[in-house]
């Protein structure tokens, strides 16, 4: 009997039985540099990491976290990577501060008010994250991921709905967006004050507006697909206050207004397609900025403007009535952008419900037939006669076509001939 | 008889006429956008209000936008404008609020001034430990706003 008392009571006093370690004690007690890989279970605890460690996830390692603590913090720390792993419900997934050289990748993210805040960190690499927000408008949610005085970053590969921003970055040095996809949220990606900006192949879709560009300077935004914002107050592209800035190569299409200049300087938009828009382009207090190569079709309105217009040059307009006598490859006559009605929509953007009222499509046609008398604020002095897309090496057809002509004309004759004498 | 009804009819289209109602209006979170910046307002706090003259209301992000959309506007049109309290989330008619230049705290477009009820609040919050100058409207006009230059 005295046996088995002495078992139990060494059985109670054995350290290490009787609780469980927690994720977070399990973290604390590694050493720098160490790699913990994460069991499939759920974790109801938050965990907090101020060293440089290797964490990896199995399929069905869970963070559930409620309340307003982040689920994982990441602080005044560097080398870290984590891998693999869901975190659902709670204010924040992942917040990072202070820190350099972090990595996180293939992380969902769902139901949490703000999947990724960044403040005040270098050298970060986020990728194939899954981010799905909560019900509700975006005014009450926070951002897919949201940077904060922060430089030399990497969002890619990644997927992100129903967030309030799906990339917001301000103060951000040397941001590259590619490969995302991001939807349904209020702007697909939000700039501001941040410079050295690259935003490459992503599709931004059925946002307020695809990306929203403002007081940055020196960013790239080229071979995006940007289409389908057609929310009230929506654009593909808003760049307001901004200069030294490269739109090229994008596709917008399917937007209720493609792209929106906005006190803009110094920038270029080139070799972009706008097709089906309600309103391709407009440009408001930006008149100095080199637009060329771009591809209009299928929009309602090609272009508007303020008084200030635009610089165009060498782009293609469907609506254009153009002859290329010479075979340059631009039209012999300057193509106007139809101005009155695209000039009101400026100031009051409700006018484009009458767009096609048998009184504008009037006005309109006054315009077209007045624009060699009028000093045109948009006005293309080149305008392409071929799109872009359509444009080949194959040199002219100019021998054939006059071939051509010369059987037609002899034809002719020789059929007035013939009437002649019958 | 005829005149009565007549004056009768003539008073009632008049009093139609009325003047213009300057209170300030909610902010719809989910529709509105900066007159200025056109960026929606889904941060109601730091919201602004301009109301002109003929009774329109334009709506603004930050106190910036709105100082902005002032000081180009023809200010015959300005009837009346409205700032959103940084303690009690009231509107404050911007002539009798007080305002703090705090370039450590956050606002929509980092202009980095609240406004206050009065100077005695700004003064008390700055007096809690904040960082931060001290202004009047007059200074705003004319203000270097923190990063937007």
């Amino acid at each position: 009997m005295k046996r088995i008392v002495l078992l139990w009571m060494l059985f109670l006093l054995w350290p290490g039985i009787g609780y469980a370690e927690s994720l977070q004690q399990t973290i604390d007690a590694l050493p720098d540099g160490s790699e913990l890989v994460l069991e499939p279970v759920v974790y109801h605890e938050e965990v907090s990491i101020t060293k440089p460690l290797r964490i990896i996830g199995s399929p069905g390692t869970i963070f559930r976290v409620d309340g307003e603590s982040p689920a994982i913090s990441i602080e005044n720390t560097q080398d870290v990577q984590m891998r693999n792993v869901d975190i659902e419900q709670g204010d924040t997934a992942v917040l990072i501060k202070s820190s350099e050289n972090i990595t996180i990748e293939e992380i969902e993210v769902s139901e949490a008010e703000q999947a990724v805040e960044v403040h005040d960190s270098k050298t970060l690499t986020f990728r194939e994250l899954l981010v799905e927000g909560p019900a509700g408008h975006y005014s009450a949610k926070g951002n897919g991921v949201a940077l904060y005085n922060s430089e030399d970053i990497q969002v890619s590969d990644s997927a992100i709905r129903h967030m309030r921003d799906g990339i917001y970055a301000e103060k951000t040095t040397n941001l590259q967006t590619s490969g995302n996809r991001i939807e349904n949220s209020r702007y697909g990606v939000h700039l501001m004050y941040s410079r050295q900006a690259d935003l490459s192949g992503n599709v931004l879709s059925e946002n307020v507006a695809g990306v929203m560009l403002m007081m940055t300077e020196d960013s790239r935004i080229q071979e995006n697909t940007i289409h389908e914002h057609t929310s009230p107050n929506a654009s593909g592209l808003v760049l307001y206050e901004a200069q030294n800035i490269q739109v090229t190569g994008n596709v917008i299409n399917a937007n209720a207004l493609g792209l929106s200049l906005q006190k803009v300087k110094n920038s270029q938009i080139e070799n972009n397609k706008f097709y089906g828009n309600q309103i391709g382009m407009e440009f408001i207090r930006s008149a100095e900025n080199n637009t060329r190569g771009n591809e209009f079709t299928g929009n309602i309105v090609q272009l508007r403007s303020d008084a200030l217009g635009g610089m165009l040059a060498g782009n293609y307009y469907d609506d254009a009535s153009l002859l290329d006598l010479d075979e340059d490859g631009y039209g012999d006559t300057p193509y106007t952008a139809l101005q009155s009605y695209g000039q009101w929509m400026v100031r009051e953007p409700a006018y484009q419900y009458f767009i096609e009222a048998p009184a504008v499509v009037l006005l309109n046609e006054m315009d077209r037939q007045m624009n060699s008398m009028e000093s045109a604020v948009l006005m293309d002095s080149k305008p392409l006669a071929k799109p872009p897309s359509e444009a080949t090496g194959n040199p002219p057809m100019s021998l054939w076509r006059l071939f051509l002509g010369a059987m037609l004309l002899a034809f002719g004759g020789w059929i007035w001939k013939k009437e002649s004498v019958a | 008889m005829k005149k009565w009804i007549l004056i009768a009819i003539t008073v009632m289209i008049l009093s139609g006429c009325g003047e213009t109602d300057f209170t300030p209006r909610a902010i719809e979170a989910e529709t509105d956008i900066c007159a200025v910046c056109n960026m929606s307002i889904t941060h109601e706090e730091y919201a602004a209000q301009l109301i002109e003259e003929d009774g329109d209301h334009l709506v603004f992000d930050d106190l910036g936008c709105l100082i902005e959309h002032i000081n180009e506007m023809d200010q015959a049109e300005l009837g009346a404008a409205f700032i959103k309290d940084a303690q009690t989330n009231e509107w404050l008619n911007i002539e009798r609020a007080a305002y703090v230049y705090a370039p450590g705290e956050w606002t929509p477009m980092s202009y980095h001034v609240l406004a206050f009820e009065n100077t005695d609040a700004a003064q008390q919050w700055l007096d809690g430990g904040q960082q931060g100058e001290l202004l009047a409207l007059d200074d705003l006009y004319g203000f270097d706003w923190g990063n937007h230059h």
